[in-house]
């Protein structure tokens, strides 16, 4: 007769291959429900992926989710409801921000922190200069980079002042030193970047003289003028002058102003393009030399970054996937703002956890839980001591619970560590599996059972292989068990071979001894005893 | 009639009636499946609902020149094992109980004849660590390796954890046979 597995697997095998049983009736239904949910889901965050203004959440969802119910919309994303969505945008813009609630973030704070005043003539390009600091409360980084935009951002270009190049004008017939040029003085940037409004100002001409001004057309997207104001700019970048002739009867003069413009610079980031999940404090800088003039401002989607404002960030990688830093560089001294992108790849840290057994004698094992790769290295700290391997096992001594640590590194070298507090040898009861009562034995202490945690309440019985009772005890000594059965009974040897004990004990804190351990996670107050020859 | 293409480019497009029809076509054998890996029916609607949504959900990532009802088993099965992973607490890996000795010589397991319910009901009420490894191995077919790593525990675990499921199975079959007899 054949009993073996290959006949059990086969009878399964055959029965359950093809075999099929009718799912309850309404399951498809909360299959399409749950499907239909997931769209409009899907559909919300695909339709207001960039956008600035959103309908809540809960009210699109609900309407879109009604609609689709009724047939009036269908789940294509690619050609959907463009429509749609711009009807939703609208409304939601309409309604306002009030409307953006479902997760309804803490304000964030443009904070403007006055710096100094500078020039108070009437034609300062900026008559305050600022520098925004973003205070981010618990705000999420992607509604915050919707909110910061290149444009919005104010620079803090400080025009300064220059006595001007005076020239003569070679098509005037009189020189220029007829003309009273002595308090003549440019205001404006001498460095600036191109396509950016600047000004720039003639102060000290006399009001009855002329001003005319001669900017190189080509390289100038747009100038306008205002007597002694001329705002310019510039669409390339180069050496420039800004000219302007005075005139006054006869006379007239050339006043050069010297402008270089430069264009933006793209911030090229200096960091790890690939890391773990979980690591925190991540340095990451901008490629450039340090310079007083220059600030950033660095954003991230999905990330926490310690928004410092300069060349330098910390950044907790927190979440896994990809995501994009968005640095915006702003140049105080040129006006120059421009925008670098960075793209980093969080790997996922390994799921971990462990379980553990008793094995009996103070023996436990440990057992890493989880997905298995190539290439996986373990580190458990028990109790000071180390192992590397997924399985191990740890003899304790030590009365009470103990954390117990593992770290798992993948082959990415990413690593995830999980502490637990396991109270592996805390109300055990060892009970010795052989003894013998020879004297010369190891065990000439006589059978006795050990404690590692006080006991108040004990019994412990020993029967024979015909279940008569022949000894027993219940004497304690400092919540030990005192009395040592030294393999006698009726004052005679016993044979050798099986014996059973029982044990009931109840530890000083109340709890009461479960038993040994068994592999199927159940204790057994009981056991047997193998007594060898005397 | 649509042929498996249609049905499946209409569930690509999110067609609900093709997914209905893909649905219909193996709804039966799946729950059949799902009831093997757990306890009780709600346990296997829960794991047949979310298996379907996800399948729905990535079938545009499935490549035709493959069986689509393999496709769907595998992402069936990793969804019992994904709830069984959240279930389990502990795992022992060693056996240190004596083993009930049964006699087994006196029945003749390998001509009796078992209905699908009773060797259900048999897989079902045995521990959940066994039952896993037994249906892996069993009746989908995984070599122990495989399932060493979906489960994230050692192959000689596996080993002995389908041995001891073998044991305890056969153990149940010869009970349900000795009450077929009395």
């Amino acid at each position: 007769m054949n009993t073996k597995g290959t006949h059990i697997e086969d009878l399964f095998q055959k029965t359950f291959s093809s075999a099929e049983t009718t799912p309850p009736s309404d399951l498809w239904g909360a299959i399409e429900g749950s499907l239909n949910e997931s769209n409009v889901d899907m559909l919300y965050a695909e339709t207001f992926k960039n956008a600035h203004v959103r309908p809540s959440g809960t009210i699109w969802k609900k309407l879109s989710y009604s609609l689709f119910l009724h047939g009036f919309l269908q789940f294509k994303l690619q050609t959907f409801n463009v429509y749609y969505a711009a009807i939703t945008t609208i409304i939601g813009g309409v309604l306002g921000y009030s409307l953006i609630t479902e997760e309804t973030p803490a304000p964030i704070k443009i904070v403007e922190h006055t710096i100094q005043e500078i020039h108070k003539t009437p034609h300062s390009i900026e008559n305050r200069s600022s520098v925004f600091s973003i205070e981010s409360e618990g705000y999420s980084t992607e509604k915050l980079a919707q909110m910061v935009e290149l444009e919005d951002i104010e620079t803090q270009l400080k025009p300064e002042i220059m006595r001007p190049a005076i020239v003569s004008d070679k098509n005037s017939n009189s020189a220029a030193n007829e003309l009273n040029l002595m308090n003549a003085y440019f205001e404006g940037n001498p460095i600036v970047c191109k396509h950016i409004d600047v000004e720039y100002t003639l102060n000290g001409i006399p009001s009855e003289y002329t001003i005319a001004w001669e900017i190189d057309k080509k390289s100038v997207g747009t100038h306008t003028t205002n007597k002694n104001t001329v705002t310019v700019n510039w669409s390339k970048p180069g050496t420039y002058k800004v000219i302007a002739k005075i005139s006054h009867k006869n006379a007239s003069a050339l006043l050069e102003y010297p402008v270089t413009v430069e264009e933006a610079q793209i911030p090229i980031v200096k960091g790890n393009a690939t890391v773990c999940e979980g690591e925190q404090n991540m340095l990451y800088q901008i490629d450039e030399p340090v310079n007083k003039d220059l600030r950033y401002i660095w954003m991230s989607k999905y990330n926490k970054i310690e928004m410092t404002g300069n060349k330098y960030v910390n950044i907790d990688w927190i979440q896994s996937g990809k995501d994009t830093l968005t640095i915006i560089r702003i140049d105080n001294k040129t006006g120059c703002k421009s925008q670098g992108n960075f793209v980093v790849s969080i790997l996922p840290k390994p799921t971990i956890d462990f379980s553990f057994a008793p094995l009996g004698d103070g023996n436990f094992q440990f057992s890493y839980v989880g997905p298995t790769q190539r290439g996986m290295t373990y580190l458990w700290s028990i109790e000071g001591v180390e192992y590397e391997n997924k399985s191990i096992e740890h003899v304790s001594s030590n009365i009470g619970s103990s954390i117990v640590t593992l770290t798992v590194t993948d082959k990415n070298k990413c690593s995830n560590v999980i502490q637990k507090e396991v109270p592996f040898n805390k109300y055990l009861i060892q009970v010795p599996r052989i003894i013998s009562f020879d004297e010369n034995s190891f065990s000439n202490q006589g059978f006795i059972p050990q404690t590692n945690t006080p006991l108040k309440q004990y019994k412990i019985e020993i029967f024979n292989a015909t279940n008569e009772k022949i000894w027993e005890s219940t004497l304690l000594e400092n919540g030990k068990p005192a009395e040592p059965w030294n393999g006698l009974h009726k004052g005679e040897p016993i044979p050798q071979g099986r014996y059973f004990w029982r044990i009931s004990a109840i530890f000083t804190d109340g709890v009461e001894w479960k038993g040994i351990p068994q592999s199927n996670g159940e204790c057994k107050p009981n056991g047997i005893l193998q007594v060898l020859e005397n | 009639m649509f042929t498996e293409n249609e049905i499946l480019d209409g569930c690509i497009k999110n067609n609900r009636a093709m997914q209905k029809i893909l649905y219909d076509k193996y709804a039966s054998k799946f729950y059949a499946l799902c009831l093997r890996y757990v306890h009780d029916k709600a346990e296997a609607d829960d794991i047949l609902q979310e298996g379907f949504l996800k399948i729905f959900t990535n079938i545009h990532q499935f490549s035709r020149e493959h069986s689509i009802e393999a496709w769907m088993r595998r992402i069936i099965v990793n969804t019992a094992l994904t709830h069984y992973k959240k279930n389990v607490k502990h795992y022992y890996q060693k056996e240190i109980d004596e083993v009930k000795e049964i006699d087994i010589e006196s029945y003749n397991i390998e001509e009796a004849e078992f209905t699908q319910e009773e060797l259900l009901k048999i897989i079902q009420n045995i521990a959940e660590g066994y039952r896993v490894v037994f249906n892996l191995y069993a009746i989908e077919g995984y070599k122990h390796k495989e399932i060493a790593d979906m489960l994230g525990i050692d192959e000689a675990t596996s080993k002995s954890q389908f041995h001891r499921a073998r044991k305890i199975i056969q153990e149940r079959l010869i009970e349900v046979l000795k009450e077929k007899q009395s």
